[in-house]
C-alpha cells in the first residue's frame, strides 16, 4: 500500500538575491513520524522548514501538504493544521499561560468547555501545575515556556508539528525531561514531525529518521 | 409667532462686553430672542463670524472698521455704510454717542517727573519700554504706522490690555497703549499724551450688523445712537471693574435710566452651578474632539505603519499643525465653519492627531518581529493578527499618546472661548479682560483639576487594559 503522503517538496530550491540558500529539494516526510533536519548553521534547514507552512515561497519547485499544492491564499486556515514550535518560544507577553496555550481555540470559535478541556488535557500532558493559568511568559523557567510553548502548537490535534531548533536554548536536565513530554505526546497523539536542529544527540533520541543538510543540498538520508 | 433668534457678539473687552449687553437687552426687550457670542477674540474673528452669519451683530469703532476692514483712511460714517453695504451686506448704526480713541498712557508718577504732553515729546526717551496690546501692535492704525509719523524709536513688546496697567503702576513698563473710555484712567489717574498730529481716527462706537437683520431690529439699534458719551462711558466701564458690577446689570440699569427698557430682576445662576455649566462645556470640548481623534488616527498610524515611506511625511504635517497657535488655528476655522463649537472641536481634534498618530505609529514599529512572525506562522490571519496581537502589544504605547493629546486639549480648549465656544476659557478671558484674578482662577483652577482629573481616569484604563509588566513607567 502507497501511504499518502502528508508534506511533499518537489524540486525546490531557493535563492535570495544572488544567494542560493537551498537546490535540488526532494523530500517527503513520513506520515506520523519524527524526521530531523540535521545541519549546520546557514545551511538551509530553517529556510527548509518555513517553506512547508509557507511563510517562504520557493523560488522553483512546488510544496504540497495534505495532497495538495500549498494554495497561499489559504495560508492561515493551512497553517491552522501545523504546529510551529520555535526556539525563542515565542509565547505572547500581553497574554497569560491560559490566554497564550488557547489562543488559536478562540480564533476557531471552539466551545468554551472544549478549550477547557484541551487546556487541562495539554497542561497535564506537560506537567505544567494548575496554579501557572494566570502567569505570565515572562514569570516562566525557559523549560516551563518550551512547554507551554508546544501546548499551543498542539492545541488544535494539527496532523503537522514543525519544530526549529525547539530545545537549543535549554539546560541538559531540562532538554531531556522534557524529551520525555514530547515523546508521550506523539505516541498519544502521533502526527507528522519536521524537527530542525544541529543537535545529533537530539536528532537520535527523538527522530526516526534523519536528513542531513549542507550548503542547501540533502547529503544523506 | 415664533420669536426670531438673533446671535450678538462682542470682543473680548470690558466696554465690548458692556455694549454687547446694551445691545442684546435692547433687542430682547423688543421681542427677539438672543443668543450671546461674548469673548470673540479681536477684530479679525468678530468680523469673519458676523460675514459668515455666525452672529448677527456686534458693537464695533468706525475707527476700526477704516482702518483694519475697508483699509481705507476716511472715518466719515456715510462712507462707511455704504462701501459696508456693497462689499459685504453689511451695516452700521447711528454711533452710540463717545469716541474711544486710542491714546498712548504714562503712571502719574512718570507723569510728574517728565512734563510730558503730546506724544511727540515721547521722542525724548528712546530708553523707555511700551508695552502694548497685540492688536494695538499689529494694526495699521496701531503702533508701526504711530512710530513712523511720530519717528519714536522706544522699543515695543506685546502685552494683554487688561494687565498692561497694572505692569504701568509697578514700573515694568513705562508705556502702554490705553483706550479714551478706558475705566482705570480716572481711577489711577493715567496721563494721556495728545495725538498732536492727528495720528488716530476717530473711534465713535455703534452697532456693526447683518443687512439681512428685521427692521425692527435695525431701529431698535438705531435707538441706541447718541445715548452715551466719553464720561458715560468712562463710569460705566469703571462699574464693571471696580465695583464687580455685571455687565448684565450695568447695560440693564443704563437702558432703563434712559427709559429704553423696562426695568426687571436680573436673573442670576449660582457661581457653583455656573462653574459647572463651564466645566460641562469644557469636557465637552476636551472628550468629543478627542474621540473623533482617536478613532482617526488609530487607524491611520496602523495603515501608516504598513507604509514607512508615507509615514515620516505624514508625520512631519501633522507636526506642522501642532506649531500653528491656537488662537490662529481657530481664527483660520472661522470662514469655513463660523465660530462656536463645531470649529472649536474641529481645532482641538488637529490638535489631538499628532500625540495618538505618531505613538500608534511607534508602538506598532517597536512590536518584536518575531512575535509578529510567530503570529502568522501559527495560523493568524492579518485581522486577527491585528486584534491579538500588535493592538495589544502596541497599546501602552497608544494610551500614552491618547493621555498627551487629551491632557494638552484640556488645556488648549480654554482658548476656544475665543471664538464664542464657552467653555472655562470664558472666565479666564473675562477676566483678563477684566484683570480680575477671581474670575481668572475660576477657569484655570477647574481647568487643571481636570487635567488631574483626566491623569487620573488613564490611571485606571492602563490598569484595565494592560498588564502590569507591560505598562508603560512614567
Amino acid at each position: 500500500m502507497i501511504k499518502k503522503q502528508v508534506i511533499e517538496l518537489q524540486n525546490i530550491a531557493q535563492r535570495y538575491g544572488e544567494k542560493e540558500v537551498l537546490s535540488n529539494i526532494n523530500l517527503s516526510f513520513s506520515t506520523n513520524c519524527i524526521t530531523a533536519l540535521l545541519g549546520k548553521s546557514g545551511s538551509g534547514k530553517s529556510t527548509l522548514l518555513q517553506l512547508i507552512n509557507g511563510m517562504v515561497k520557493p523560488s522553483i519547485g512546488k510544496v504540497r501538504v495534505f495532497g495538495n499544492d500549498f494554495d497561499y491564499t489559504k495560508a492561515a486556515q493551512l497553517r491552522l493544521q501545523m504546529g510551529y514550535v520555535v526556539q525563542q518560544v515565542g509565547l505572547f507577553p500581553h497574554m497569560n499561560l491560559y490566554d497564550n496555550i488557547c489562543l488559536l481555540g478562540k480564533i476557531t470559535k471552539m466551545p468554551l468547555e472544549s478549550i477547557q478541556k484541551r487546556f487541562d488535557f495539554l497542561l497535564n500532558m506537560v506537567q505544567l501545575p494548575h496554579s501557572y493559568i494566570q502567569k505570565y511568559p515572562y514569570e516562566l523557567s525557559g523549560g516551563e515556556a518550551q512547554r507551554a510553548g508546544l501546548c499551543r502548537a498542539l492545541f488544535l490535534k494539527p496532523s503537522i508539528l514543525l519544530m526549529d531548533e525547539p530545545f537549543a536554548a535549554l539546560d541538559a536536565e531540562t532538554k531531556n525531561n522534557i524529551y520525555q513530554y514530547f515523546l508521550l505526546i506523539q505516541k498519544t497523539e502521533p502526527c507528522t514531525v519536521v524537527l530542525v536542529t544541529h543537535d545529533l544527540k537530539e536528532a537520535e533520541t527523538l527522530a526516526g529518521e534523519l536528513v542531513w543538510l549542507e550548503n542547501g543540498k540533502i547529503i544523506q538520508k | 409667532m415664533a420669536q426670531t433668534t438673533l446671535k450678538v457678539g462682542t470682543k473680548h473687552s470690558n466696554e465690548s462686553y458692556i455694549l454687547g449687553e446694551i445691545v442684546a437687552q435692547i433687542l430682547e426687550d423688543g421681542g427677539f430672542k438672543i443668543e450671546r457670542k461674548f469673548n470673540l477674540g479681536g477684530t479679525a474673528i468678530s468680523f469673519e463670524a458676523l460675514k459668515k452669519g455666525s452672529i448677527d451683530v456686534y458693537p464695533e469703532y468706525s475707527g476700526t472698521i477704516a482702518a483694519e476692514i475697508l483699509k481705507q483712511k476716511s472715518t466719515n460714517l456715510d462712507s462707511l455704510n455704504q462701501k459696508l453695504k456693497t462689499q459685504f451686506q453689511l451695516e452700521i448704526s447711528a454711533p452710540f454717542g463717545f469716541n474711544n480713541t486710542y491714546a498712548l498712557a504714562l503712571s502719574p508718577d512718570l507723569a510728574r517727573k517728565y512734563p510730558l504732553k503730546t506724544i511727540t515729546d515721547l521722542a525724548a526717551h528712546p530708553e523707555w519700554r511700551a508695552g502694548l496690546s497685540y492688536e494695538f501692535l499689529k494694526r495699521e492704525d496701531g503702533w508701526g504706522n504711530l512710530s513712523k509719523a511720530y519717528q519714536l524709536t522706544l522699543k515695543a513688546t506685546g502685552l494683554e490690555h487688561g494687565i498692561a496697567y497694572q505692569a504701568l503702576m509697578n514700573h515694568e513698563i513705562e508705556l502702554t497703549d490705553a483706550y479714551s473710555t478706558d475705566g482705570e484712567i480716572a481711577k489711577y489717574g493715567f496721563t494721556l499724551l495728545e495725538d498732536n498730529l492727528h495720528f488716530f481716527p476717530k473711534y465713535e462706537a455703534l452697532a456693526l450688523y447683518r443687512s439681512a437683520l428685521p427692521e425692527k431690529a435695525k431701529n431698535l439699534l438705531e435707538k441706541l445712537g447718541h445715548t452715551l458719551n466719553d464720561t458715560t462711558m468712562q463710569r460705566l466701564n469703571s462699574l464693571a471693574l471696580f465695583e464687580k458690577q455685571t455687565h448684565q446689570k450695568i447695560a440693564q440699569d443704563f437702558l432703563a435710566a434712559q427709559k429704553m427698557i423696562q426695568n426687571k430682576p436680573v436673573e442670576s445662576i449660582s457661581t457653583m452651578q455656573d462653574i459647572l455649566n463651564h466645566i460641562f462645556t469644557h469636557l465637552k470640548l476636551t472628550l468629543l474632539s478627542l474621540i473623533a481623534a482617536i478613532l482617526v488616527a488609530v487607524p491611520f498610524g496602523i495603515l501608516l505603519h504598513r507604509f514607512p515611506r508615507f509615514s515620516k511625511p505624514l508625520l512631519y504635517l501633522t507636526g506642522i499643525l501642532q506649531t500653528i497657535p491656537s488662537i490662529a488655528l481657530l481664527a483660520l476655522m472661522i470662514p469655513f465653519l463660523g465660530i462656536g463649537v463645531l470649529p472649536a472641536i474641529v481645532a482641538l481634534f488637529l490638535y489631538a492627531l499628532l500625540p495618538i498618530l505618531r505613538n500608534t505609529v511607534i508602538g506598532f514599529s517597536s512590536i518584536d518581529p518575531t512575535l509578529k512572525k510567530i503570529a502568522t506562522a501559527i495560523g493568524l490571519n492579518p485581522l486577527q493578527k491585528l486584534w491579538h496581537v500588535e493592538l495589544p502589544l502596541a497599546m501602552p504605547m497608544i494610551l500614552t499618546g491618547i493621555r498627551t493629546a487629551a491632557v494638552i486639549n484640556v488645556g488648549t480648549a480654554t482658548l476656544a472661548a475665543f471664538i464664542g465656544a464657552g467653555g472655562l476659557g470664558e472666565f479666564i478671558v473675562t477676566g483678563l479682560a477684566l484683570n480680575q484674578t477671581e474670575l481668572i482662577l475660576r477657569g484655570a483652577i477647574p481647568s487643571a483639576l481636570l487635567a488631574i482629573g483626566i491623569e487620573l481616569c488613564f490611571e485606571i484604563i492602563d490598569k484595565l487594559l494592560i498588564p502590569k509588566h507591560l505598562r508603560q513607567k512614567i
